[in-house]
């Protein structure tokens, strides 16, 4: 059978026919397709939903003893008065207190302005680094670390020593004087969208 | 296919049915002449949507049996159409049959060629057809169907002979395991039963005598005759066929044939044409005689046919497809609100626990955040102070090591996934004096160096100074072993991928 172009005319309905319903077809398939993945995904977003705060509702008990431990802890911060601005007056005195009561035979030093700290700057609160570089000369190597651990625990502040260099002061061994240069963190805690 | 029309032509008399529910209908009656034809077009042009079948009873068919060479495809539609030509020259509708193939090495394959050869009876009706643009499956003749007949009558596919009466004319034909291969119409002038028992027997008789003659059959062989006509001839024709030599002659009761087949309306005419007719509605050949021109609209009707299958079939499963999309969306959304509503009830019930945790200005992820991180920033003090201490106590093993500075710094990783505790490296960089005797210089710096490295996660790095003191002082140790002690510069750094 050889068609001629009289005979697509006797077809046209059929092949009309033919394409309309295969269109409808693809059409009703992909709109329902759509439907069932539209179904699907969320199903499963509320699936995921649900069984996170199941498992939220099962570990509330002990979420409540962790939380009130750490905010034991960060109360103690707050009283410390390492939360919020930082009182660089309270600083000098802490610093000054430390020169006088180890004797120190001369001491001073410099903050420079406070910075986020590595890794930091998540919304709400979080960790701001002021670096303090301190000089100082001293009878014996152990008055730095008495200097250090009284910093450490009279400081408003996580007091991080990044850097120290401990020389002779002197040719003469007699004298026995030592220069120490230090780097230290005083790490505090800010609301970010007030800093930034 | 429940509806279509059903063209008969015997003796130059063409009759059209309807085939409906398994019967035929509405016959009407068409003459060969003007009229007659005008009408016929007229019941075409009435009935042009629907499928046309037309059986042939024609005198003037002829058969021929060949055996062509093994061959398919072209190359055997060509041969087959070469040796019909040879057979039967002229414009007469020819068909053919495959009788199988010769079981012998060659497998030459035996055939059947048949044709009309009065191709002027069935012009008029042809070209009726053709204006017409019917739907035309073909040209069939009612010996096709003689095979099919017996079978559904209750004979299984044999050799033999049926004889069935067609009004004042007997069909003789002979079939070949089933397979008409030769038949003929006889006339009978007498149409009584006696007269037709006795035509029906002689003329089986004469058949049979004509195979031998042709070498069809054997002598010997005993040739079943199956005969169908009316009731007022059967008990004549048992009379007649008994004591008849090799042919074994079964009579079959028109009527009976007709409940056979189930025909809703019988024969009524004394003719087994109706019989024929409702096979061909039923079971249409494969083969036909009529010429590709004649059947093209059958075959755009089938085109269409096929598109509208296409079409519902198409629709049908997309509405299935979407049927059970909808059914599985809507069974997924009415558990997504399920799980909503309880998700709800389980979030008023961690509200009422959340409302028990301490109250803060900050929230609790932030809490979190802040006191982890804290935890990991008191691991890094005192780290200066741990360092001091262990070099300490290695000054205290090597006494003859004087330092003049050192500088300790501590580098700090961000945190994160990639944060470990070894990945927070201090380095402790020494520079100072030896003060020993050359001769055993070299002993003190390698055991201050050994001590430093003995401490754990340590890597020492010698300066220059230090690789010069070295050197000079395994030269002193070899030439100058009695010189006093001098003090000898040297400088190292110690590295420490220290544990919080």
């Amino acid at each position: 059978m050889k068609p001629t172009a009289r005979d697509f005319g006797k077809l046209r309905w059929a092949l009309l026919g033919a394409s309309a319903s295969l269109a409808l077809a693809g059409l009703l398939g992909f709109w329902s397709d759509g439907q069932l993945a539209s179904a699907q995904r969320q199903h499963e977003a509320q699936r995921a939903s649900h069984l996170r705060l199941e498992q939220q509702l099962r570990q509330a008990d002990g979420e409540a003893h962790e939380l009130t431990e750490r905010a034991r802890l960060f109360r103690q911060w707050q009283a410390s008065g390492m939360v919020g601005e930082e009182n660089r007056r309270q600083w000098d005195e802490v610093l000054h207190d430390a020169h006088h009561a180890l004797g120190l035979p001369a001491m001073d030093y410099d903050f420079s302005p406070a910075t986020p700290l590595a890794g930091a700057g998540r919304p709400g609160h979080d960790y701001f680094s002021s670096r303090l570089h301190l000089r100082a000369k001293l009878l014996h190597e152990s008055d730095l670390l008495r200097l250090l651990e009284r910093i450490e625990k009279q400081a408003p502040a996580f007091v991080l020593t990044r850097r120290c260099h401990l020389a002779r002061a002197s040719e003469n061994l007699a004298e026995a004087f030592l220069d120490v240069e230090c780097d230290m963190d005083w790490i505090t805690i800010k609301p970010v969208a007030a800093s930034q | 296919m429940n509806s279509c029309r059903l063209l008969y032509l015997e003796a130059d008399q063409l009759t059209a049915f309807a085939w409906q529910r398994g019967q035929l209908v509405d016959a009407v009656g068409f003459a060969p002449d003007g009229p007659g034809l005008d009408n016929f077009r007229g019941y075409l042009a009435a009935h042009h949507r629907e499928y046309f079948h037309w059986l042939v009873n024609s005198a003037e068919e002829s058969y021929r049996q060949e055996t062509i060479p093994f061959l398919w495809g072209a190359d055997r539609q060509a041969l087959i159409e070469r040796k019909s030509r040879q057979h039967f020259a002229g414009p007469v509708l020819r068909t053919s049959l495959s009788l199988g193939h010769e079981k012998t090495r060659r497998k030459n394959e035996k055939l059947l060629l048949a044709a009309f050869t009065a191709p002027d009876r069935l012009q008029p009706w042809q070209q009726a057809i053709s204006e017409s643009e019917v739907a035309l499956s073909g040209i069939y003749s009612v010996t096709q169907l003689a095979g099919a007949l017996l079978q559904r009558l209750g004979h299984p596919p044999c050799d033999g002979l049926l004889l069935c009466q067609f009004g004042d004319a007997i069909r003789e034909s002979h079939l070949l395991n089933g397979q008409t291969v030769f038949s003929r119409l006889v006339a009978i002038g007498d149409r009584r039963p006696e007269a037709l028992a006795e035509a029906l027997v002689s003329e089986a008789g004469k058949l049979q005598q004509y195979l031998l003659g042709q070498r069809q059959i054997g002598r010997e062989d005993i040739l079943p005759v199956y005969v169908i006509a009316q009731p007022a001839a059967l008990q004549p024709i048992r009379q007649g066929g008994h004591n008849r030599g090799t042919l074994a002659f079964t009579v079959i009761d028109l009527p009976a044939a007709a409940d056979r087949l189930k025909l809703k309306t019988g024969p009524d005419d004394n003719s087994c044409a109706r019989l024929y007719l409702h096979l061909l509605a039923q079971h249409r050949p494969r083969q036909q005689f009529a010429d590709s021109q004649l059947r093209h609209n059958f075959r755009l009707a089938q085109i269409r046919q096929a598109l509208i299958a296409l079409s519902l079939g198409t629709l049908l499963s997309a509405t299935l497809l979407a049927a059970s999309n909808t059914y599985r969306s809507t069974g997924l959304n009415a558990a997504s609100r399920q799980l909503a509503s309880r998700e709800a009830d389980l979030q008023r019930r961690y509200r009422e626990i959340a409302a028990t945790f301490p109250q803060l200005a900050i929230d609790h992820p932030t809490l979190r955040h802040l006191t982890d991180r804290q935890a990991t920033l008191l691991g890094h003090q005192g780290r200066l102070g741990a360092s001091l201490q262990r070099l300490s106590e290695v000054m205290d093993q090597v006494a003859a090591i004087e330092l003049e500075s050192l500088d300790w710094r501590l580098d700090l990783a961000p945190p994160g996934p990639a944060e470990t505790p070894s990945a927070l490296p201090e380095s402790l960089a020494l520079s100072g004096f030896i003060r020993s005797a050359p001769a055993t210089g070299l002993a003190t710096l390698e055991q201050f160096i050994g001590l430093l490295r003995a401490q754990t996660g340590c890597t020492v790095d010698l300066g220059p100074p230090l690789l010069a003191t070295a050197a000079s002082l395994a030269q002193s140790a070899s030439g100058a072993e009695n010189n006093p002690a001098e003090a000898r510069p040297f400088s190292l750094r110690i590295t420490r991928q220290s544990s919080r």
